[in-house]
């Protein structure tokens, strides 16, 4: 089970003798069969079945210990991180000039994404936070990903909020706060999203395993509470408004998806939804590719058939019956108690916008003629949508009611009202460009982190002052370590 | 027969006139001062203390006491074991200072300092330990300068720092004199405590005291750096245990680790919170050392049966960490003709990555962050002493998070290093780093990486070192 | 000559330390403030002899003596370089300066005797209790008042004689003064060592 982490690894140093070996074309070749290969090392047989690995005992001086483990959830997520990565080799297989250490980067972050959903505690969690960020590091310096300052920075933050959390639970006093505050930040709940995606390919593979280890971990320890569920449907309800007004830009419906994610979880088991958020966002991203828009200029369109992926991503995320996004629907409602109402109407609302921006981004899209490769790449992850929409208790996580037998017409109301919604929405509302432009602006809120990077830098100059002041650069530092040993003795 | 303190004290000053001829020729002089403390952490790690030995012809005898103008310099378990760390790492130093210079004086004056502390391991009377360890530090600021031309502000904080160290420490050991002639005068104790304390703070660079460490960082040689920051520093807290074992009324006065508790959280919290602030690597670093300097001392000053283990556990992860920092820093200062701004270094991990990867992970250790060499200890320290901080200070569970806070602030600023290295395109004429640093340094991270996963083997060190160091408790 | 030196009288000597110490923190003139150091430790010597005798005293005056000569042939050998010049001692800006560092004395002078008088030293006498801090606070003073090596350093110099004055009375052991006698002088190779590596600055 924990040798698809080592096919990776082994992966990580094969790749660099192979690209002396054989051309780059088939460098990708190579790396989409280490990440096949990893793939089906988890789903031979006894994959899903909990196995546990010790990796240090740190033993006598700590109790704690470095261990990995495998049950049923994190099965999932590692199949779907795998599941991306597959897609995102695929992909490339068309593209010039990829270089064998981007491979090797992506290797390495597939890793990562892996240990992450195997640790089996807090504190191997932060260990493999922290392999995370450094495949993150290294697939910046490989690539044109990148990710602000301060988005590191909260990463940062992250990890403490986690150590704290594995402190405060070895020492048994309550640690859910920080464990939900870390939960937030890995997610990268609005406003905490700081890293603001390009609409380029290239980010899709790290952004979606960053996200997706953050939406395992809300999986697993699924914090409630009502400020949970406020934040998560705040983001819901932002993130579909900036993707209405931006015609359903792939970064915000990732704000809006994960913000979904958060309320779901707050609520319900958010499994689906998590899992939906990674399938298909990583087939929205699969949509962009570098000749699509010389063709679209050209007027080379491809086949109807050939838009059946977008489709089925713009499907599941809109929630249509028979899709994945439609069982986290299902999920969501039905658990909301009655007096929620307020909660429905927002996500309801939320919903109308998002579906409202797919639409428009289905009819504004044009992929043109897909290569062979994108075919396979999008199988990966259009195969298992379909899957777990029409089949879902495969995703075996709680007990999944038999949907069509068990729902009341109020619910089937509540679950089909948003897609017509965001048809009238899209088809009788038009918000005006500078309109949309402001309110977009406001929303991202640059207003308030330029200020506050400013704010930072200032306090920065003073706090460096004083604290060259104080190592003796000048009398006044003297003057008060002077005073300091004086009431030292007289104390 | 030749008795182990002369050859100790004999055999690094024996090599300091040889190697002093030889500096213009430094991989020559950088191979012979290697090979001399090579030797003698060999010999220290190998031969016994309790009977003579045979050495290329020669009676050794290890143990044997020595007399030098009535004073006895004798080897014990404890001196044997420092002896070994300390040569280990001046080994690792002069063998790195082959291929990055750190001065034509580095070499000579190296083993000179050497020597004399291996006089303040040896010799049995504290009053000389401390005039021994108040000379090298003085000699130390000749290679703190190193040789370079410009600000001398950093070798002169150091040499004001030790001039201000030692008399308090002198007065501090007559006082003890005094009370062990006369001992129902306590007020001699309150005397003695205190001037020990202020002596050992400055040499500890406990805050407010620790403006040297910034200093230095900053401007002198960064494997020298390395050498005061771990070597140095060891020496006196072998100096202080060894006080705390010698003096029962010290290791049984609560007001004295109560003390090393304040100041080490002090340290912690003004490391951590002024590493963000940092512009250039070398500030970063002396704070970053500051910090983790702290956990050492909060660490002693906890009393439980385990605080003295974590507390050498943390300082031997601190020294691996400022060997690996400093090679990286040393590589980086190299090529960018002697510059260690993030301004000025903005996209040199592209061109040295293996030495900014050192830098950053050494960084990150000394923060003690996941998956580098300083986090197991890190978390037991922590584990040890935020358990505790907040019963004793009644401050609840506030102190834990201030103190992970501080050390995320170390991590924060290596991270804004961390941007400044990635971004944009490097300057031109930036040489990509030397091959053999770079297998130097990928060597150390990889070592690193298995200890922070792996840190069995090095607790086996420490647990030894432990037990023969005597266990201080109020 | 025993006889000669020991009959100069301690307050007086100390008045006269006090005096010099006073010059090497204040004034600009480096070489008024070399002699005044130099004097420090001829009258220093002078104490010593009286306390412990006359070959440790002389040993300090030698000490004193050789740190004074590589000093002033480091100053000498920066003022060739235009260091007066560099260091602005004779820009408007010195007389401020200047003034800054009198004030400076005079109000840390006013502090010692009552610091000497609450917490006197014990085996010595009031006079040379006296002299011990002032020359310690004088030193140090001169050290935080001054950026360039030289003239901190001066003061550094000036706060381990007033300990070594103090400390003679508590340890008389010939091995321990020879080996402070040597960080003394390692203290003003060092001094003069960095005083000379600063001297490129702009």
């Amino acid at each position: 089970m924990f040798t698809s982490v080592l096919v990776l690894l082994l992966g990580v140093l094969v790749i660099p003798i192979l690209d002396r070996l054989i051309a780059a074309r088939r460098l990708g070749f190579s790396a989409l069969l280490i990440a096949g290969g990893a793939l089906l090392s988890l789903l031979l047989p006894g994959g899903k079945s909990p196995s546990s690995l010790v990796l240090s005992p740190w033993r006598p001086l700590m109790e704690s210990e470095l261990a990995f483990k495998i049950d049923g959830l994190a099965f999932v997520f590692a199949v779907s991180m795998l599941l991306l990565g597959l897609t995102s080799f695929s992909l490339s297989l068309g593209d010039e000039g990829v270089e064998a250490r981007l491979y090797v980067a992506r290797l390495i972050l597939l890793a990562a994404g892996l240990s992450f959903v195997f640790s089996a505690d807090l504190l191997t969690l932060c260990f493999s936070w922290i392999f995370l960020e450094f495949a993150l590091v290294l697939t910046e310096a490989t690539s044109s990903v990148r990710r602000p300052h301060a988005e590191r920075m909260a990463q940062v933050l992250g990890v403490l909020a986690l150590m704290m959390a594995a402190f405060l639970l070895d020492s048994g006093l309550p640690f859910q706060t920080f464990l939900a505050l870390a939960v937030l930040i890995r997610i990268g709940i609005y406003p905490l999203r700081l890293w603001k995606l390009a609409e380029a390919r290239s980010q899709a593979l790290p952004y979606l395993i960053s996200t997706g280890s953050g939406l395992y971990l809300l999986v697993r320890t699924q914090p409630s509470s009502g400020l949970l569920t406020a934040l998560g449907l705040m983001a819901f309800l932002i993130g579909s408004m900036l993707a209405w007004l931006e015609g359903g830009s792939p970064r915000f419906v990732a704000i809006s998806q994960v913000g979904y994610a958060v309320l779901v979880g707050s609520v319900a088991r958010p499994l689906a939804a998590a899992v939906n958020l990674l399938l298909c966002l990583g087939l929205l991203f699969g949509q962009d590719r570098p000749e699509a828009a010389g063709q679209l200029r050209e007027g080379v369109r491809g086949e109807p058939w050939q838009r059946a992926p977008l489709a089925l991503a713009l499907v599941s995320l809109i929630g249509l019956p028979f899709t994945l996004g439609f069982v986290s629907r299902w999920l969501l409602y039905n658990a909301l108690p009655p007096q929620s109402l307020w909660i429905l109407v927002l996500s309801l609302l939320a919903e109308v916008m998002l579906s409202a921006s797919l639409l428009r981004r289905w009819l504004a899209s044009s992929p043109g003629r897909l290569p062979a490769a994108h075919w396979a790449g999008v199988a990966f992850l259009a195969v298992p949508l379909l899957l777990f929409g029409f089949f879902p208790p495969l995703i075996r996580e709680g007990a999944l009611p038999d949907l069509f037998h068990s729902a009341e017409a109020a619910l089937w109301a509540i679950l089909l009202s948003p897609p017509l919604g965001g048809y009238v929405l899209h088809r009788w509302c038009k918000v005006p460009a500078p309109l949309s432009a402001r309110l977009s602006s406001l929303l991202e809120l640059d207003w308030l982190y330029e200020p506050l990077g400013r704010l930072l830098g200032n306090a920065e100059a003073i706090f460096l002052g004083i604290g060259r002041a104080i190592e003796g650069r000048s009398y006044v530092g003297w003057a008060l370590l002077a005073v300091f040993l004086f009431l030292l003795f007289l104390w | 027969m030749i008795a182990g303190p002369s050859l100790l004290i004999g055999l690094p000053l024996a090599m300091v006139p040889i190697v002093y001829l030889l500096r213009r020729w430094e991989k020559l002089a950088a191979f012979l001062s290697a090979v001399t403390t090579a030797a003698v952490a060999g010999l220290c790690l190998h031969l016994p203390l309790d009977r003579p030995s045979w050495i290329f012809g020669f009676v050794v005898d290890l143990g044997r006491t020595v007399r030098v103008l009535g004073r006895e310099f004798a080897l014990l378990e404890t001196g044997r074991l420092t002896i070994a760390f300390v040569f280990g790492v001046a080994t690792a130093l002069f063998l790195f200072a082959r291929w990055i210079s750190q001065g034509r004086s580095f070499f000579p004056l190296g083993l000179l300092i050497l020597g004399l502390l291996n006089c303040v391991i040896l010799i049995r009377h504290l009053l000389f330990s401390v005039l021994f360890l108040a000379t090298a530090s003085i000699i130390a600021v000749f290679i703190v300068q190193g040789g370079r031309r410009g600000s001398a502000e950093g070798a002169f904080r150091y040499l004001m720092s030790t001039i201000l160290a030692f008399p308090p420490l002198l007065v501090s050991i007559w006082l003890m004199e005094q009370y062990a002639l006369n001992p129902d005068e306590v007020g001699l104790i309150h005397s003695a405590i205190a001037f020990l304390m202020v002596g050992f703070a400055i040499f500890l660079a406990v805050v407010p005291f620790h403006g040297w460490v910034p200093a230095i960082a900053a401007e002198a040689p960064p494997l020298v750096t390395a050498l005061i920051l771990t070597v140095m520093q060891a020496i006196v807290l072998l100096l202080m245990l060894n006080l705390l074992g010698s003096h029962l009324w010290l290791a049984e006065n609560p007001r004295f680790f109560w003390t090393l508790r304040v100041v080490g959280l002090a340290m912690v919290v003004w490391g951590g919170f002024s590493s963000p602030f940092q512009r250039d690597f070398g500030h970063l670093w002396g704070y970053a050392a500051l910090n983790d300097m702290g956990w050492v001392l909060a660490s002693l000053g906890m009393t439980s049966p385990s605080g003295l283990s974590i507390a050498l556990w943390q300082f031997a992860s601190r020294t691996v960490a400022m060997v690996m920092g400093a090679m990286g820093l040393a590589v980086m200062r190299h090529r960018a003709r002697g510059e260690a701004g993030f301004a000025q270094l903005r996209g040199a991990a592209r061109r040295l990555p293996f030495s900014a990867a050192g830098l950053i992970l050494s960084g990150l250790s000394l923060a003690g962050f996941p998956f580098t060499i300083g986090f197991p200890s890190r978390w037991a320290a922590f584990s040890l002493v935020a358990s505790h901080v907040g019963n004793w200070l009644k401050l609840g569970a506030g102190w834990p998070l201030l103190l992970i806070l501080a050390d995320g602030g170390v991590a924060a600023g290596y991270l804004r290093g961390l941007n400044a290295l990635l971004s944009s395109s490097p300057d031109p004429d930036l040489k990509p780093e030397p091959a053999l640093t770079s297998i130097v340094i990928l060597s150390t991270i990889l070592l690193c990486l298995v200890l922070s996963i792996y840190p069995q083997p090095l607790l086996v060190c420490i647990r030894s070192a432990a037990g023969s160091l005597a266990s201080p408790s109020p | 000559m025993f006889a000669f030196l020991s009959s100069f009288s301690p307050k007086a000597i100390a008045v006269g330390l006090a005096l010099a110490a006073g010059i090497v923190a204040a004034i600009g003139s480096w070489r008024l403030a070399l002699l005044a150091f130099l004097a420090q430790y001829l009258l220093a010597s002078l104490l010593l002899v009286q306390l412990i005798g006359l070959q440790v005293a002389l040993t300090k005056a030698l000490v004193g003596t050789s740190i004074f000569f590589a000093l002033y042939l480091t100053a000498h050998q920066l003022s060739k370089g235009g260091w007066e010049r560099i260091e602005g001692q004779s820009s408007p800006q010195a007389a401020f300066n200047s003034a800054f560092r009198l004030l400076a004395v005079l109000l840390v002078g006013l502090a010692v005797p009552s610091l000497a008088g609450r917490y006197p030293l014990p085996l010595v006498s009031p006079e040379m209790g006296l002299a011990c801090y002032w020359l310690g606070s004088m030193g140090v003073l001169a050290a935080i008042l001054r950026e360039e090596p030289l003239r901190a350093g001066l003061g550094l110099l000036s706060f381990l004689l007033g300990f070594e004055l103090f400390y003679v009375a508590l340890e008389h052991s010939l091995s321990v003064l020879t080996l402070l006698g040597v960080i003394d002088l390692l203290i003003g190779l060092a001094i003069a060592y960095l005083a000379l590596a600063r001297r490129s600055l702009p």
